[in-house]
């Protein structure tokens, strides 16, 4: 059986092996062939292969048809099916024998020894057949030059600026495409949002966290007229912000701490160290690292600092992947190899490079030599536990960090439709073609991860700056420019303003790769600023919100939430960092992003609130609201404890029930209640029928399972 | 409150990642009610749900579905070069013939042993698969293929994309349950129920037992229903005034929503456990007064309540985690005969109840019952070469899958492993083939079901599948 894992299309493909067949020679057949094909042969495939080898199948099987000439001698997936005269070494005789179990057709039944026979005969006797005409054909995905000139596969430049009719509105940059696109479909930009809002969006978007009070009041009373410039980069400054946007990048690592299959007490799949590689990243977003340095170190610390044995924990991000059961067979290691193209090329690149594994890439143009050109690199790469402090192995995983390193170089055979047992050509490890130059090399240097690495953040590769550009851009906006952020091929969304992504990524290469540069740049936009009520003609015109006449309202990820609730409820510990913990945990006082994240049984607080399964790449986080979230909110006792400590810090402020709604108004929603709230709330709290404290506490946990408590306006 | 509130069957349980909410309720409007974005059955489906058995561990079919008498004859010989075994611990000792007595039952004439004379009893109604054969004769991926169809994590589960695919009937519940064995949860736990790629709210949900099966379905505190009435009261008036500031929002209407359906959730999952109005008849028929097979008649019997109650796919385990001593579990390596008489004992009766059950209520009609094993067992023993041992090995070439209700040709077997029950030779049934036609027999086509991920538009049956007709009514 096959590991196959995409699609074959409803239509077949010109393989390059067409180019290598060699043409029949044009000898006239004899009556007596063509009668011989025409009531022996064609009567036996039509009736046993036509129906999943033939251009009126309903679905052609392998790309294989053999309805025509032209398709049996181009063949499909497996290479040519006949080659005339030779019956031996016919592929559609071996598939009739059924003497390979991997390869027996028709799959519901043998052929009659009779039938196959008269194959033989007629294959070697030269297969003549009449069939002209063209198997059934798609156009070549694989036609490199012609996707050199698509804009997917052209290098990012600053752009000139779209001109605009209103000339007041633009802050920055982006806001002249952003402008420039709304005039164009008679939209205007919403107005600013009220400086409180702004200032709770910024502070739950750069760090994840509210403002407290006292916070929120001095930014308020910063009246100059960079205070957003101002704020933004004194919460760039803080720890937090790293703490924030780690897990984002973690979401696209799919990090974890173990693997999904452990037997019994074996614990040696577990990596209790896991959390270093999460430090790492926490730590080299608060630096700033240059984004291409970052994803060069997370691919290749070792040889480029091989030294610096601290920093090979950035090795984690292919480190601390899936490994499978029965690793070390053949077809195990190859599904081992796909994750680590897979997280690489989606998370990297948004590029679905894994498509390739068994067939030349249906979409787009990367082939299956593309493909295992780049396992190759991973195929000469080996997981292992390296001593904490030290160099060389260990067996205890307590003492380890689990991180990659250099394995024998060795270059893959292509794997004929994925399957181990069927090699194909040997391909050189090397980097994309159609993301390569005429000069680019194969990899020689080890395994080639290096190569690979700077392959990857060269600035003239198109794909890499603005694929993590449009991530971020997708964090404050709900969607990407791209709204398909890990798939910039022809099946993903098509740029909403591809002139801004190219801007912005050009000139995050030209900033050094800064993601800070990258933040500042939004959030001074006045884009960013307006307001998230949208106006009756966008939300007629524009129901997607696709031009951002608006900023969306947004829900708080399950990070966002929990660390508001602790921070609220007085129990969040900001300077806790380092090994994971239980976010369920009523006592635990650490941010979310050290929930401990398990690909064995991963948390059921995560996984109520829409966290991805970390044993894939996720592009991004699907939203669902279920009744089980809401009984969370409703019962769970972590609600409980923090509703209980929110009650204790209102129950100290002075005895003055209206001052006191006040106080938890401001302290939770950054603003006084209105009337009805408080009419509400006072009535709710006078009721004397239960005790005067329980019904504190029921209010306090009604306020932060309100729906104002889940979203970002 | 001018807006009203949604009432669509699936307003809230909707993926909304890229959509913006005034998207989202544009897709939600009633002339889009039909939308591409949720699969409908795309024939008329001759099931609306199912019970899923899964013996953990690989039940024998030689022993019990699939008759041997050469196996017989062979006994105590060693297995022919022909049988080439690669079995999981390597270790081939003799042949052993079936080890309880085979024969003829119902009507049809079935063979079945008398390991199961409880399910013998309902023959009738059985559709026995004899040529299933796996990839793996290893439990964690052998699991994971009978569950998503892939022998690596992370892909959905069999009710995983039904839930997806055929929605929920019934909001108070979830759509997908899953009912674990008393004494452990499987190995991998909830990867075998997960939803993978597929939105959360299509994974199972784990029922405990007890009263309250749902984590959080009440709070631990000391309030009176009265007093959380009051509180979820002036939830909804604070989230109702949030909302009123903020038009043309339909997420946070559907938040809303997700209150009241939670609301209900605590009124329905405790009447849904509770047996009081069970009969004495039927609880004793299912064996639950019997310390034996109390705990798989509890669950056999909560398995039809739920689907009563409008549950689409209830997945009960047979077995738990692997090792241990004794095992939980069908796993029968040291010997097969102690093994799975025990194991048999504790569900023969519930799983034969629940089929006469579902007959009695004429719910058979339109229910699918289905028992499957991650593989089947060796016909020879796990010795060394040349000894008779007690226990037998994994067999993935070879064993038995039973379909049991609408839609099917019942009474009937399909299929044959070869004669001594190791490889599976005649009409041989793979896993995509079992997933295709049990999506069928739902009403949904397996090659249409599917959800675009990673650049792929995935399916449960992945690139394989053929619906064996042969078995269908």
């Amino acid at each position: 059986m096959t590991q196959t894992t995409c699609h074959f299309s409803l239509t077949t493909f010109i393989l390059f092996t067409f180019l290598f067949t060699p043409v029949s020679s044009a000898v006239t057949p004899s009556q007596a062939k063509l009668h011989f094909f025409e009531t022996k042969i064609r009567p036996l495939l039509t009736k046993h292969c036509y129906k999943c080898h033939a251009k009126t199948s309903e679905k052609i099987k392998g790309n294989l048809t053999l309805d025509t000439k032209m398709g049996w001698t181009m063949g499909g997936d497996m290479g040519p099916a006949i080659k005339p005269g030779d019956p031996n070494r016919s592929l559609i005789l071996k598939a009739v024998s059924y003497k390979d179990p991997d390869l027996q057709m028709p799959p519901k039944k043998k052929l009659s020894n009779r039938a196959i026979q008269l194959l033989r005969k007629w294959i070697a006797d030269g297969a003549i057949d009449p069939r002209a005409g063209k198997p059934h054909v798609t156009s070549n995905n694989l036609d490199i030059p012609a996707a050199k000139k698509t804009w997917t596969y052209t290098t990012p430049k600053s752009q000139p600026l779209p001109k605009t009719q209103n000339t007041n509105w633009p802050k920055n940059r982006i806001d002249h495409f952003i402008l420039a696109k709304l005039e164009s479909a008679s939209l205007r930009p919403s107005q600013p949002a009220s400086k409180t809002t702004l200032i709770r969006r910024l502070y739950f978007d750069l760090i994840g966290l509210p403002p407290t009070t006292q916070q929120l009041n001095q930014a308020l009373n910063d009246q100059s007229p960079t205070w957003i410039q101002t704020l933004t980069n004194k919460l760039l400054a803080t720890k937090a912000y790293g703490q924030r946007w780690a897990r984002f990048w973690l979401d696209l690592a799919r990090y974890a701490e173990d693997q999904a299959h452990i037997v019994g007490s074996n614990s040696s799949l577990f990596y209790p160290n896991a959390y270093l590689y999460r430090d790492w990243v926490i730590n080299a977003l608060n630096a700033d690292t240059p984004y291409n340095r970052f994803i060069q170190l997370q691919l290749a610390a070792d040889i480029i600092q091989p030294d610096d044995l601290k920093s090979h924990v950035a090795l984690g991000f292919m480190g601390l992947g899936p490994k499978y059961y029965r690793r070390n067979a053949p077809d195990v290691m190859a599904d081992e190899w796909e994750d680590r193209v897979d997280t690489l090329s989606r998370g990297l690149l948004g590029l679905t490079v894994a498509c390739a594994r068994c067939h030349d890439h249906k979409y787009d143009p990367i082939s299956t030599k593309d493909y295992y050109a780049l396992a190759g690199v991973f195929a000469s790469t080996q997981m292992y536990n390296r001593k904490l402090n030290a160099q060389g192995n260990t067996k205890s995983p307590k003492d380890a960090l689990h991180i990659i390193r250099e394995g024998k170089p060795r270059d893959l055979n292509v794997l004929i439709r994925g399957n181990v047992q069927n090699k194909g050509p040997i391909v050189k490890r090397r980097f994309l073609e159609v993301l390569s130059n005429p000069t680019s090399k194969p990899f020689t240097k080890g395994s080639g991860r290096l190569e690979l690495a700077q392959a990857i953040t060269s600035p003239q590769n198109p794909l890499t700056a603005r694929v993590i550009v449009n991530r971020i851009w997708a964090t404050y906006f709900h969607q990407g420019i791209v709204a398909t952020p890990s798939n910039f091929g022809s099946l993903g969304k098509k740029p909403s303003h591809p002139q801004l992504l190219d801007d912005l990524a050009a000139r995050f290469i030209k900033n050094g790769w800064s993601l800070k540069w990258l933040h500042r740049q939004i959030t001074s936009s006045a884009t960013y600023r307006q307001s998230s009520t949208p106006s009756t003609a966008a939300y007629t015109k524009d129901p997607a919100n696709t031009l951002l006449s608006h900023v969306p309202r947004r829900r708080m990820s399950v990070e966002q939430w929990r660390d508001n609730i602790l921070l609220l409820a007085g129990r969040l510990d900001i300077n806790a960092t380092g090994k994971s913990i239980d976010p369920r945990d009523p006592k635990q006082t650490k941010r979310t992003v050290y929930a401990k994240v398990s690909r064995l049984k991963l948390n059921p607080m995560l996984v109520t609130f829409d966290f991805p399964d970390p044993n894939a790449h996720a592009a991004t986080r699907v939203q669902t609201v279920t009744p089980l979230q809401k009984l969370f909110v409703l019962n769970s006792p972590f609600i409980i404890a923090q509703a209980r400590a929110l009650a204790d810090l209102t129950a100290k402020q002075p005895d003055n029930t209206p001052a006191k709604i006040d106080w938890l108004y401001t302290r939770l929603f950054s603003r006084k209640p209105t009337p009805p709230e408080k009419q509400l709330a006072t009535q709710y709290l006078q009721n004397t029928s239960g005790q005067n404290a329980d019904r504190w506490l029921k209010y306090t946990q009604a306020l932060l399972a309100s729906n104002e408590l889940f979203f970002i306006d | 409150m001018n807006t009203p509130l949604p009432s669509r069957r699936d307003f809230f349980d909707f993926a909304t990642t890229g959509l913006t909410t005034a998207a989202l309720a544009s897709l939600l409007a009633p002339s889009h009610a039909a939308s591409a974005n949720k699969p409908v059955p795309h024939f008329t489906p001759k099931a609306r749900r199912a019970i899923h058995i899964c013996l953990i561990g690989g039940f024998s079919h030689i022993d019990s579905f699939d008759y041997k008498p050469e196996l017989e004859k062979f006994h105590a010989k060693k297995p022919p070069p022909s049988l080439k075994p690669n079995s999981f611990f390597g270790s081939e000792g003799l042949l052993r013939q079936n080890e309880w007595k085979f024969r003829k039952r119902g009507k049809s004439g079935l063979y079945i042993s008398n390991l199961f004379p409880h399910i013998a009893s309902v023959a009738d109604e059985l559709t026995i698969i004899n040529s299933m054969h796996a990839e793996s004769a290893n439990h964690t991926p052998a699991m994971f293929l009978q569950n998503s169809g892939f022998q690596a994590n992370g892909f959905p589960s069999l009710g995983s994309w039904l839930s997806y695919g055929l929605g929920a009937e019934n909001h108070s519940l979830p759509t997908f349950i899953v009912l674990p064995d008393a004494r452990s949860l499987p190995n991998s736990g909830a990867a075998n129920w997960t939803s993978g790629f597929l939105p959360a709210k299509h994974q199972g949900t784990l029922f405990r037992s007890g009263p309250t099966p749902i984590r959080n379905l009440f709070a631990g505190d000391k309030f009176s229903p009265a007093a959380q009435h009051d509180a979820r009261a002036l939830l909804k008036q604070i989230n109702r005034q949030h909302y009123q500031r903020r038009p043309h929002d339909d997420l946070l209407a559907a938040r809303i929503h997700a209150y009241e359906i939670a609301a209900k959730m605590q009124t329905a999952v405790p009447e849904a456990v509770n047996f009081d109005n069970e009969s004495e008849q039927t609880k004793s028929a299912y064996g639950l007064d019997q310390k034996q097979t109390a705990d798989c008649a509890r669950r056999c019997i909560l398995a039809r309540r739920l689907l009563e109650r409008g549950v689409r796919f209830v997945q009960l385990f047979s077995g738990g985690a692997f090792g241990g001593k004794p095992r939980h579990g069908w796993d029968g390596h040291e010997h097969n005969h102690r093994n799975h008489s025990r194991e048999a004992g504790l569900i023969d009766q519930p799983v034969a109840a629940l089929i006469n059950d579902l007959k009695q209520r004429g719910m058979l009609e339109d229910t699918l019952l289905i028992i499957t094993s991650e593989f089947g067992r060796t016909p020879f023993t796990q010795a060394p070469a040349g000894k008779l041992g007690r226990g037998r090995d994994h067999n993935p070439e070879g064993f038995t899958t039973i379909l049991v209700g609408a839609g099917l040709k019942k009474g009937v077997t399909y299929g044959a492993t070869d004669p001594l029950g190791w490889k599976a030779v005649h009409n041989p049934v793979s896993w995509p083939d079992a997933h295709a036609t049990i999506l069928h027999i739902l009403g949904i086509d397996h090659e249409k079901l599917t959800f675009y991920h990673n650049g792929i538009h995935r399916r449960l049956t992945n690139v394989h599948g053929s619906v064996i007709k042969q078995i269908l009514a």
